[in-house]
């Protein structure tokens, strides 16, 4: 779909694809799709237009969640937290703002351009800058072609809002962490203003129907009684790596760096299993050492009986799953692509051919 | 030696114990009152095992009875919905996806006022004091009998919901409050709503403790009461009449914990073969595995802990249509006779043919009248069917590469037979027909704290610390002895996409009851 208006009838099924394309990461409960419902039930639908659709000038901003999910379930948003954010940022830019586009249309970030537009009235362009989630603000394909992510907007729970304009992308993540902390612990962020031109040219198309898309493919997938996974893989675009059991969780260690590592068994064939390596996300599979499927490219972990996303925070020993790759955008194949978010910068050092699966 | 008591839905189990050794059970029809259920399982215990009221150290009792009050919207409370939060929160109104039927029911108001913290203690604005008291005038006005009282991040902090319950009660002294630092855990509007939950049954649980006190005294029983917690522990009655949520759950939790004491397995899959229904949970370490996502109630989420449980719609009520021909199958469900089963099944001389019958009538259960039962040459075959298709969904549960056993326990697990096979071992243990009263019995009071803590320099230590001494506080307050009190477990996660600056942390405590001439 594309061009179409997205209604409350389809929010359950954006979550549940939005969950899927967080690759493991956003671990949060129903309170986002709660908000969702909520949001366009007051206030109504909202249109999801191809940016280009969309007058080439018109005024363009990036918008997400920054910081914590789990925080943002306690210390609840503020209504009106996006229009007040789009208003300063409008004020610092000089112009008004024409739509709104995805950040990264992905776990619960996908669901910011859309309770966004129901504060403002906006039309959602159908784009986003990762088509995933990654853990920082520059890596998206935005940064590979050129364009500021300043001036940055962050407006927090309780009216709070800061400007950041960090003197590059690279400069940015330093600056917004410490100011999300002072902010609550999560914010509304709108990055990367743009022309709805250049949304288009560098943008990854059709990316927050496609969250809607994959949804319904889960769903629809979950209520048959088939064997899935090659099935599902397949109708996500993807390639199923394996289907097996949890055997190990190793969650990230406690002082606060974020790796860890889940082992899963093969259920046909139990001397062979599957290591995915994670960073609030699944970065790497590897099975006897080789690698499977690695990032940019999205693994993602299905309920091997319901057919559910299962996120890493939620994954326990016994757990059933399928593991799925989904392939990135192409932008992300290309050498800048992988040298923005390859596997090395996370720490993997890997064959250099690996980006090219 | 201890009584155990399971109230279910339709029987009310009694078990007496000493010691590890079960002396006698008992099973008695659950009465709307809940008390008459359990005078009439005493009393049936000591007919069946004459002992001393006077040598019974504690009476452990685990019922459904407020939840299933709360479903029904039965006995509530009307309740004031006080949130302490602005000008953050505003976006998700306090009762958000409440069915209207519940929250008519419980209408007291909704109130967002300004208050609250943020996760490193700062707090989001003061609390404002006027605001409260415009408050408690419109619960006067209305005429409200109860308040929930929510704050945010009041689990790091909960002097704003102490204050605010101070400005109410000191001009309303009748009323009943519930502050959700009490309840715990992170995530407002679940917490709120387990908090307004708890709340509108204060006026009920205040009832059941009084009734239930009094059915003791009337048996002779001068023992302490206590009540099982969803989380397997017990707590002094007390506490369980200002927090009857956390008492809310514990059916499930008492049967894996009574099916790991009578088998003496750790780790096992447990399949309780009810009238109506059919669960299968897991035990890990001893342990009941935890469903992963939150728990629904009548659609309202909340923050409860509950055992992951797979439900099936089969148990000794369900309904069996018998073949047209005589070389047919019979259809198994989807109908149930409920709690109806001892008027409407064949043995008992009613119209419908239940699963029970068949266990009649294949000689695995003896009860009712089986001169009544036509001849049915397929009985054992079907139970046998019931029992392989219910076996085969246990590999969803399993925690390990290698197929646990399991263990059958509740009134219908005879029906069962021993469906065992070369892969799957089968237990049925004695006794395995009591086997929620006998996880009742064997309950340890214990207490359980959650927590996200900044991780500021010393945060940590400090922190852990508290969260340490407050679950020990917990469970003595629940009835344990001070010097008993052990921490059974320290779980600690980092909250994502906020690097090094918070962690989550839950500490659970468990202790012992005072013996005789020990309680202070």
């Amino acid at each position: 779909m594309s061009g179409g208006p997205v209604t409350a009838a389809d929010v359950d099924d954006f979550v549940l694809g939005a969950k899927l394309l967080s690759g493991g990461g956003a671990s949060h409960g129903t309170m986002p799709a709660r908000w969702l419902r909520h949001a366009m039930a007051t206030r109504g639908d909202v249109r999801l237009v191809p940016p280009g659709s969309l007058p080439e000038s018109a005024q363009c901003l990036a918008i997400g969640f920054i910081g914590s999910p789990t925080i943002q379930s306690e210390k609840l948003p503020m209504v009106g937290q996006f229009a007040e954010a789009v208003r300063v940022a409008e004020r610092r830019l000089g112009h008004e703002v024409g739509a709104l586009a995805a950040l990264n249309a992905a776990g619960v970030n996908a669901l910011a351009p859309l309770l966004a537009a129901t504060e403002l009235g906006l039309p959602v362009a159908d784009a986003d800058g990762m088509g995933r989630i990654f853990p920082n603000v520059e890596r998206s394909v935005f940064t590979l072609a050129g364009l500021d992510v300043g001036p940055c907007t962050l407006a927090g729970a309780q009216g709070d809002v800061m400007i950041i304009e960090p003197a590059g992308n690279m400069r940015a993540e330093a600056l917004i962490r410490p100011a999300t902390v002072a902010l609550g612990g999560w914010c509304v962020a709108v990055l990367y203003p743009m022309s709805a031109g250049l949304l288009a040219r560098h943008g990854i198309h059709g990316s927050v129907s496609r969250v809607l898309d994959v949804g319904r493919t889960l769903r629809r997938a979950a209520a048959s009684d088939e064997p899935r996974g090659h099935r599902l893989a397949a109708g996500l675009g993807g390639r199923l790596l394996a289907s097996g059991i949890v055997a190990e969780v190793h969650r990230p260690s406690r002082r606060g760096f974020p790796s860890g590592a889940v082992i899963v068994t093969d259920l046909d064939d139990p001397d062979r299993s599957v290591r995915l390596e994670t960073q609030n996300e699944y970065m790497l599979a590897l099975a006897d050492g080789v690698p499977l499927a690695a990032v940019p490219d999205l693994i993602c972990t299905v309920d091997h009986d319901t057919g559910e996303p299962v996120d890493i925070e939620r994954l326990h020993y016994g757990h059933v799953v399928d593991v799925i790759t989904l392939p990135a955008a192409p932008a992300w194949h290309t050498a800048a692509g992988l040298a923005l978010a390859g596997p090395e910068t996370f720490g993997y050092a890997l064959p250099r051919d690996q980006g090219d699966r | 030696m201890r009584i155990g008591v399971d109230v279910g839905g339709t029987s009310t189990d009694a078990v007496l114990m000493a010691g590890g050794e079960v002396l006698a059970g008992v099973k008695a029809p659950t009465s709307p009152d809940v008390t008459g259920g359990v005078v009439e399982a005493l009393a049936l215990l000591r007919g069946v095992h004459r002992f001393d009221p006077g040598a019974v150290q504690a009476v452990v009792i685990g019922t459904t009875h407020f939840m299933n009050a709360f479903v029904e919207g039965r006995d509530l409370t009307r309740t004031a919905v006080i949130r302490l939060g602005l000008p953050a929160t505003s976006g998700l109104p306090p009762l958000l996806d409440w069915p209207e039927r519940l929250r008519a029911r419980i209408d007291g108001g909704t109130y967002l006022c300004h208050g609250g913290h943020d996760f490193d203690g700062r707090p989001i604005g003061d609390l404002d004091e006027e605001e409260i008291a415009g408050v408690a005038d419109d619960i006067a006005r209305r005429g409200t009998e109860a308040a929930a009282i929510s704050s945010v991040f009041s689990f790091a902090d909960a002097s704003m919901e102490r204050r605010v319950a101070g400005i109410l009660t000191s001009r309303l002294p009748y009323l009943k409050v519930s502050l959700s630092s009490e309840i715990g855990r992170i995530g407002l509007l679940e917490r709120e709503n387990a908090t307004t939950i708890n709340a509108s049954l204060s006026g009920l649980a205040g009832r059941i403790a009084d009734a239930l006190g009094a059915a003791l005294a009337s048996a002779g029983l001068r023992a302490p009461l206590y009540v099982t917690q969803n989380n397997g522990t017990l707590m002094d009655v007390e506490p369980a009449r200002r927090y009857p949520v956390a008492t809310f759950a514990s059916g499930p939790t008492n049967s894996l914990r009574g099916a790991a004491f009578l088998s003496g397995l750790t780790d096992c899959v447990v399949m309780d073969v009810g009238g109506t229904t059919t669960d299968v949970g897991v035990l890990a370490g001893g342990f009941p595995q935890e469903a992963p996502a939150e728990v629904t109630v009548a659609g309202i989420p909340t923050n409860f802990r509950m055992p992951r449980l797979l439900c099936h719609e089969i148990g000794g009520g369900t309904i069996v249509t018998p073949p047209r021909r005589p070389d047919g199958e019979p259809a198994v469900g989807p109908g149930n006779v409920g709690d109806a089963l001892t008027r409407r099944s064949v043995v008992y001389g009613g119209p419908d043919l239940t699963l029970t019958d068949l266990g009649v009538a294949a000689g695995r259960l003896r009860l009712g009248d089986p001169a009544r039962l036509a001849e049915m040459p397929f009985a054992a075959a079907t139970l046998d069917t019931v029992a392989a298709r219910l076996l085969g969904s246990v590999h969803r549960l399993r925690v390990t590469p290698a197929m646990p056993p399991v263990v059958l326990v509740g009134g219908g697990a005879a029906l069962l037979g021993d469906p065992g096979t070369d892969d799957v071992r089968v237990v049925r243990p004695p006794h395995h027909t009591i086997a929620n009263a006998i996880g009742a019995a064997t309950a340890e009071p214990g207490g359980e704290v959650e927590r996200i803590f900044p991780l500021a320099a010393g945060g940590r230590d400090e922190v852990l610390e508290r969260a340490r001494s407050e679950a020990t506080t917990r469970a003595v307050a629940a009835g344990a002895v001070p010097a008993s009190v052990r921490v059974v477990s320290v779980e600690e996660a980092p909250i994502v996409y906020l690097p090094g600056s918070a962690t989550w942390v839950r500490v659970r405590t468990l202790g012992a009851l005072a013996r005789d001439g020990e309680r202070a």
